[in-house]
Formats: structure tokens, C-alpha cells, sequence
């Protein structure tokens, strides 16, 4: 029994993990499907969101609900001006010369996150922190629950939001045909700045609620590339497929680390993603079974 | 009574004059044809008309308003409709869903009580499926109407296309080359529907067109362009007799 309780424990722990992958793939693949671009400052995003709520909770004081809101809020005005102000300058352009802007956005955040936040990592305190629930014998901390209930609210939000609103299928509709989307009243390029604002929205929420595991420190970004690797595992441009990606990755990488040698733990994302564009390059979930609008 | 005007219309691309001061006027319910050999500037206009390219200068009117720097996406809300000439449709969607995506400009509801899905939100829910399947019965495509457009012919698309313009509830609709890509069978059923859109919906049409047989059997009035300038307007039997048209189509 001691064996089935173990197992069931790393495959919680590592489903805690692979919803933060999934979060962070799901922004890659949103801006991909609307925009056609990679946004490699992703993870980036997401420490920003981190120390973004690290300021308002424990250097401003601020009731944890209200600070994890209002670091959303910011960071999705955040992701909008910066396709407003940056990326829209690069429409047009060969897909290179996107790529290493985002590269470069990418750093540019690190650098200025040291310089506003220092290199320390850093925590603070959430409703959470030290309690633990146990289930029989499985233990679950209340962090992970959290992380597990936070990313099946966001995820049901976004599906509302794509099913059912008007500008949800503004972005469906931009993502397909951008020439027909204009002739039917879809402001394309309005459209596309919103998706950045989810993206980084999303983002944030991983941030936020990775930090009380994880701490927030100014690589804390680098997760982009396990999520980027989860986000082609689901096939890069299926947001349940980026979430199954994120979720595989992160059970893998807890298996590995319990039953590997210590090292393999980190190229395990890396080696499942070899694995997948060898065996099934389409990724797991097929373009028929997802683009379903 | 002119329901659109284009006055003075230019568009310069460096030293060529790719449209060089148009001007005409379309009225209330007419099907006005553009013709003119490849290179005449049928598309460009056409381009300039739907917004897509920003004239050197000119002016647009449509229904005595001042459009010339409205960006294609408000032009759509204003009563403004276009086909393309390849068929831009979203290719992964149901006919009835890009149907209903015609019907965007008419949603006005808050995001939060659309995903609430609140009664009222529902109730123009159901007017806008009412008035996509309206425009499914005025076409004939009820057998398509949950197939992928990827798994549509050529032919059916083409329809699907102005069926979508439809659902927008355009006074004014652009096609653009309604009959490339078609068999004589399929350009006469479109020259069918390009009647009835005019008879029974009221709808203006503009249309660019090479196929002279589907011009001169729908069109009211004909304007012949060659080199960004109108060579000849008038009805289509005018325009065909008219001598520099037969020059710039034979040469000489």
C-alpha cells in the first residue's frame, strides 16, 4: 500500500508542477494561434508576475486575493501596450527578426527585473503556506491544491470566454483568417494586443501561484523552456493539448527525479519532447481533433 | 439617388499611377460592374474601395458620410460587405459558423453577461442563428450547413462566401471576381443569386469582373478601365460598343 501511496504522491506532485508548465504553455500557444508568433519572453512573464505580487503582498501589505487580482490586472495592461508599443513594429517582418525580440525582451526583463528586485529569490506569505491536507495517507499541500484549483478556474474561465464571447471568437476567427476577420468587423489589431494581454495575464496567475513552491528569483523564466516543450507535446496551437503537454512533462520530471540518478530530472522535459517529434511530430493532440471552433 | 461616391480617386505607387482621379457615383439598388483588361486597376480600385489600400487622394462617400480613413473593420459595421477573388473563408469552421461570424458586428452584449449566457444574450443568440439560417434557406445550403468548409467544393464556397457577406446585412456588397474559378454552369447560378440579392434583399452590388456573359446579364451599368482611368460608362451593350474599350481589349 505504501508503494500505491507514493505513487499516487508523485504523480500529485508532479500534475502540481505540470499546471504551471501547462499556464505557461497555454500563453505560448494563445499568441501563436492569434498572431503567428513565438513569444520566447513567456516565462519571463510569468517572473515578472511573480515579483509583481511578491511588491504587492509582502512590500505593500496587500490582502493576498486583492494583490494576486491586481497583479493580473497589471500584468495584462503590461502585455497589451507591449504589442501595442513593440511587437506591432515588427508585423510584417520575417519571423526571425520575431523571434529575437522576444529573445530580447526576454532579457531585457531579467535584467530589469535584478535591477528593481535584486537577485535574491524571494516568497511571500499566501493562505496557504505550511498547511497540509492529508487524504489517507497521501499528503497534499495545500500550495499544490492550490495550484490544481487555480488552473481548473483559469481554464474554465477561458473556455467560457472562447465558447461563448464575442471577442473570444473575434480571436478564433483572427487566428484562422485575418483578411476575412477585418471584413467582418474584427478589429485585427486590437484583437491580437488582448490576446497578449491574456497571454501575459496567464502568465502572471503561474507566477503567482508557483511562487510559495518554487520562490520567485529573476530565472525563474527559464520554466518557459519545459513549457515550451510541454506546448509542442500538445501539438502548439491546442490549448487542452498545451495543458496535457504541461501535465505529462511535469509527472515525467517527478518520476525522474524519484527514480533516476540526480541530473536527469531536468533534461527529462527536453528528452519527452525529442521523444514526441520523433514518434508523433503532430504532437499528442492531432490538428483535426483540435481545431474545433 | 447615389448611394456611394468615389470622387477624385488616386493611388500612386511611386511614379506609377495604379489608379489616376476616378470618380463615379453608385445608386441606391444598382449592380455596377468594373471591367478592364489585366493591369487596368480593376482590383486596386476595388482594394481602395473596401479600405484595404489608403488612396493618395480622393474621397470615399457611402450614404453621405466621409469614409476615406475608416479602417475595414468599422467600414463592415457601417453596411459595408466583401467577397475575394480566392475565397477567404475560415477554412476549419462549419458553413453555419462563419455564417454566424458574419454576424459580429451586430453583437453588442457585455463579456460578463455573455458568459453568464443571460436571457437576453441568449434571445439575440437565437435572432442571429435565425437570421444565418435565413440566409442558408435564401442560398439553398441547407445540406452543407454543418460541414467544414475545408470539405466544401470550390463552387459551394464561392456561395458560402456571399452568404456570409449576407448575414453582415450590407446595403452595399463588393464582389470580387464573383465568377473566377467556375464552370458556365455555376457563373450562371451565381448570376442567379447576384439578381436576387438585388430584387429581393435590395442589396447594391459593385462587382469586378472578367466574364463579360455574366456582366452583360446582371449589370445595370459597366465601367471600362484601362491604366487607372475609366475608358467608358454606361449600360454593358454601351460600353462593349464603345471604340476604346474594343482597343484596349484587341489592341491597336
Amino acid at each position: 500500500m505504501l508503494e500505491t501511496a507514493r505513487v499516487i504522491q508523485i504523480i500529485l506532485n508532479g500534475t502540481a508542477v505540470g499546471c504551471i508548465y501547462g499556464l505557461v504553455a497555454l500563453g505560448f500557444v494563445l499568441i501563436y494561434k492569434t498572431t503567428e508568433t513565438v513569444n520566447f519572453a513567456q516565462g519571463d512573464l510569468m517572473m515578472l508576475g511573480g515579483f509583481l505580487a511578491f511588491t504587492l503582498i509582502a512590500k505593500v501589505g496587500l490582502d493576498y486575493w486583492l494583490g494576486f487580482l491586481l497583479t493580473i490586472v497589471f500584468m495584462a495592461a503590461f502585455g497589451y501596450l507591449l504589442d501595442a508599443l513593440v511587437l506591432r513594429r515588427v508585423i510584417g517582418q520575417p519571423q526571425f527578426a520575431v523571434f529575437m525580440l522576444t529573445l530580447g525582451l526576454g532579457f531585457i526583463f531579467r535584467a530589469a527585473a535584478g535591477i528593481v528586485w535584486g537577485y535574491d529569490a524571494v516568497s511571500f506569505p499566501t493562505p496557504f503556506t505550511g498547511r497540509v491536507l492529508d487524504f489517507g495517507g497521501i499528503v497534499v499541500s495545500a500550495n499544490n491544491l492550490s495550484i490544481l484549483v487555480g488552473t481548473v478556474g483559469l481554464c474554465a474561465v477561458l473556455y467560457l470566454f472562447f465558447s461563448r464571447t464575442r471577442l473570444g471568437v473575434a480571436m478564433q476567427a483572427s487566428s484562422q483568417n485575418q483578411l476575412a476577420a477585418y471584413y467582418m468587423g474584427i478589429p485585427v489589431r486590437t484583437v491580437f494586443s488582448l490576446t497578449w494581454a491574456i497571454s501575459a495575464a496567464v502568465a502572471a496567475a503561474a507566477g503567482v501561484l508557483l511562487a510559495p513552491v518554487a520562490l520567485v528569483d529573476v530565472n525563474m523564466g527559464f520554466l518557459g523552456f519545459k513549457a515550451f516543450a510541454a506546448a509542442v507535446l500538445g501539438g502548439f496551437g491546442s490549448i487542452p493539448g498545451a495543458l496535457i503537454g504541461g501535465v505529462v512533462v511535469g509527472i515525467v520530471e517527478q518520476v525522474a527525479g524519484y527514480s533516476l540518478p540526480a541530473g536527469f530530472r531536468d533534461v527529462t522535459a527536453n528528452a519527452v519532447l525529442l521523444g514526441v517529434l520523433v514518434l508523433r511530430p503532430q504532437g499528442i493532440l492531432s490538428q483535426t481533433m483540435r481545431k474545433k471552433v | 439617388m447615389s448611394l456611394f461616391a468615389v470622387e477624385d480617386l488616386a493611388l500612386h505607387f511611386g511614379g506609377i499611377r495604379a489608379v489616376d482621379g476616378i470618380s463615379f457615383d453608385v445608386r441606391d439598388g444598382e449592380v455596377f460592374a468594373i471591367i478592364g483588361p489585366n493591369g487596368a486597376g480593376k482590383t486596386t480600385i476595388f482594394n481602395l474601395i473596401s479600405r484595404l489600400y489608403q488612396p493618395t487622394s480622393g474621397r470615399l462617400i457611402f450614404r453621405g458620410q466621409d469614409i476615406t480613413r475608416r479602417p475595414p473593420h468599422v467600414v463592415a459595421s457601417l453596411g459595408i460587405a466583401r467577397t475575394f477573388q480566392n475565397i477567404e473563408l475560415f477554412a476549419n469552421a462549419t458553413l453555419l459558423q462563419n455564417l454566424l461570424i458574419g454576424r459580429h458586428s451586430h453583437v453588442s452584449a457585455s463579456i460578463l453577461s455573455q458568459i453568464l449566457y443571460t436571457p437576453a444574450v441568449r434571445r439575440a443568440e437565437i435572432a442571429h442563428r435565425g437570421r444565418a439560417e435565413e440566409v442558408i434557406a435564401f442560398l439553398g445550403l441547407e445540406r452543407h450547413r454543418d460541414r467544414l468548409i475545408a470539405d466544401l467544393p470550390y463552387g459551394i464556397r464561392k456561395v458560402v462566401e456571399i452568404g456570409r457577406a449576407l448575414c453582415i446585412d450590407p446595403r452595399l456588397l463588393l464582389l470580387d471576381e464573383p465568377s473566377s474559378g467556375l464552370n458556365v454552369e455555376e457563373t450562371q447560378e451565381i448570376a442567379a443569386w447576384i439578381d436576387e440579392i438585388r430584387g429581393t434583399l435590395g442589396v447594391t452590388v459593385i462587382m469586378v469582373e472578367h466574364d463579360m456573359s455574366l456582366v452583360s446579364a446582371v449589370s445595370d451599368r459597366v465601367m471600362a478601365l484601362n491604366y487607372g482611368r475609366i475608358l467608358a460608362l454606361g449600360t454593358a451593350a454601351e460600353v462593349q460598343r464603345d471604340p476604346e474599350v474594343v482597343r484596349a481589349y484587341l489592341g491597336g
